[in-house]
């Protein structure tokens, strides 16, 4: 009787890991509905769940708010439109934050896609918050990614005379926001924060915060922010906003329920789905090849 | 013409024109999920060739034409050397001249070898004086801290030390807690990889739910 019990028992258990075996040969077309349907009901009902600012995004807010007005903050741009939903709302948090701060700032572009995004965000926001460009904020256009270290460089000596010309081809100094600014050496400028998905984070690390201690904010796509931890752990940068998560705790410093605040109900679903997947298609794994050494 | 340009981006045709556009391009690119097919070949193909485009016409309108083509026709004429210096790069494809891109690459090398050795200090004499942390003197969860961030670090430099074979105890344990520690570390980066990747298939979502349907916020 007992054995019979037990063989039963072990017949149950037998049919769930079965069932979890199978879970390995899902279509995976069937995932990929199954991510679509969890990702588009938060954004549709608009799931709210709370948000926790973490020690670096509350660094980069700090550096933002004690940059001496009469400093020049550099926006730095290097994404393009692959990693929009990351990167344009950690800069548009920063270009908010600034304005609203009546903190002058530049946009500098080593991407031509996201010369124009960064633009045209800062256009909008700008307009939104009366901000006049060229007198709160300017565009320095876009610059060749492969002379990236050489325009750092540049700027440090003389900003002027390395930049020359805006987005709107026109000389750098016949505008207003650009009187007294001579270099990152003459201490003219506050803060530089870059928006990212490459690894150049290092560039201005090594040749402008190396030389001139200029306070940095890293704003990485979540793929590239372990990367930040080493560079935030020696000081070499003031805050890091980790992708989409970052830009939303941003936004909650900000009192703002922007696009990042509204998508992190579908980022937290999202997560659950993959983690349960892994968990099934792991216990499916160990399950089979169990079966397998016994048979 | 002005005014043209200026109907075109503001006008709401031109506007639902170019929603559909994206609608249709997204929808595309993401019908390789379910199988291969020739609308995501032609997105596909269509977006590389609008982003060539546009990476010319920006390269050209926001760096070449300010920076140079505008100094030689204002009578800086030493701007020219910049068009032979960048010429010679395209003797590489010829076999009988490939002295003289030599010239311009070795020239090239010698700088962004100089810049690297000025890059290198900027870069990494922090992070080397931020890895001696205090083990004493400061509160005790940063000691704790303090002392794991040491173990990870020295277990982990043992792995990676091939200057000799890790034969003996004293060699193998410490190498091997720094190789469960690296799979921690890949670990947490494919963490951020999926937290990234799933950030864009958002932003994707969001489009289609709130600037086309739009049944989303």
């Amino acid at each position: 009787m007992e054995t019979e019990n037990r063989s039963r028992e072990l017949t149950t258990t037998d049919r769930i890991l079965r069932a979890f075996e199978r879970l390995q040969h899902i279509d995976r077309r069937v995932m990929y509905a199954l991510l679509a349907v969890v990702v588009a009901v938060p954004l549709i009902w608009n799931f709210k769940q709370p948000v926790v600012v973490t020690w670096p995004v509350q660094g980069a807010y700090d550096t933002i708010e004690k940059m001496p007005a009469d400093k020049l903050a550099i926006i730095d741009i290097v994404w393009d439109s692959g990693t929009v939903a990351e990167s344009r709302p950690q800069t548009e948090a920063l270009i908010r934050h600034l304005m609203l701060r009546n903190k002058k700032f530049a946009i500098v572009a080593f991407m031509p896609q996201g010369n124009k995004l960064a633009y045209d965000s800062a256009k909008r926001i700008g307009s939104e918050l009366g901000k006049e460009y060229g007198k709160d904020w300017i565009h320095w256009g876009y610059r060749p990614g492969g002379a990236m270290i050489q325009f750092m460089m540049g700027l440090g000596r003389d900003i002027p005379g390395t930049v020359k010309s805006d987005i709107e081809g026109k000389p750098v100094t016949s505008y207003p926001i650009m009187k007294g600014i001579k270099s990152i050496k003459n201490g003219d400028v506050g803060v530089i924060a870059e928006v990212t998905p490459s690894g150049t984070l290092d560039y201005w690390i090594a040749y402008v915060y190396g030389s001139y201690r200029t306070p940095l904010i890293y704003c990485p796509t979540a793929v590239m922010a372990p990367e930040g931890y080493n560079p935030l752990d020696a000081g070499q940068i003031k805050g890091m906003l980790t992708g989409m998560k970052g830009a939303a705790e941003y936004e909650s410093l900000l009192g703002r329920q922007d696009f990042a605040t509204r998508a992190a109900g579908a980022l937290s679903t999202s997560h659950l789905l993959i983690i349960v997947l892994i968990i099934a298609g792991n216990i499916g794994y160990i399950s089979s090849r169990r079966r397998r050494s016994e048979s | 013409m002005n005014t043209l340009t200026s109907w075109l981006s503001n006008s709401s045709i031109t506007q639902s024109i170019a929603l559909w556009l994206a609608v249709g391009a997204t929808l595309g690119i993401y019908s390789i999920l379910y199988k291969e097919n020739p609308i995501y070949r032609l997105v596909e193909h269509m977006y590389i060739g609008a982003a060539a485009g546009y990476y010319a016409y920006i390269g050209w309108a926001q760096t070449l034409k300010p920076l140079w083509w505008d100094r030689i026709t204002d009578g800086q004429w030493v701007w020219i050397f910049a068009l032979i210096g960048g010429s010679m790069f395209y003797f590489i494809y010829s076999q009988k001249h490939v002295w003289i891109s030599r010239i311009i690459f070795g020239g090239l090398l010698g700088l962004v070898a100089g810049a690297a050795f000025k890059g290198f200090a900027g870069l990494n004499v922090d992070r080397i004086e931020a890895s001696f942390k205090p083990l004493w003197g400061v509160p005790a969860p940063n000691i704790i801290n303090n002392i794991f961030a040491m173990v990870i670090l020295l277990t982990v430099m043992i792995y990676f030390f091939f200057s000799f074979e890790h034969k003996t105890k004293l060699h193998r344990a410490p190498a091997n807690l720094g190789r469960w520690f690296l799979m921690f570390a890949f670990g947490a980066m494919f963490g951020s990889t999926v937290m990234a990747r799933m950030s864009l298939l958002i932003g994707r979502v969001h489009f289609l739910l709130a600037d086309w349907l739009p049944i989303a916020k």
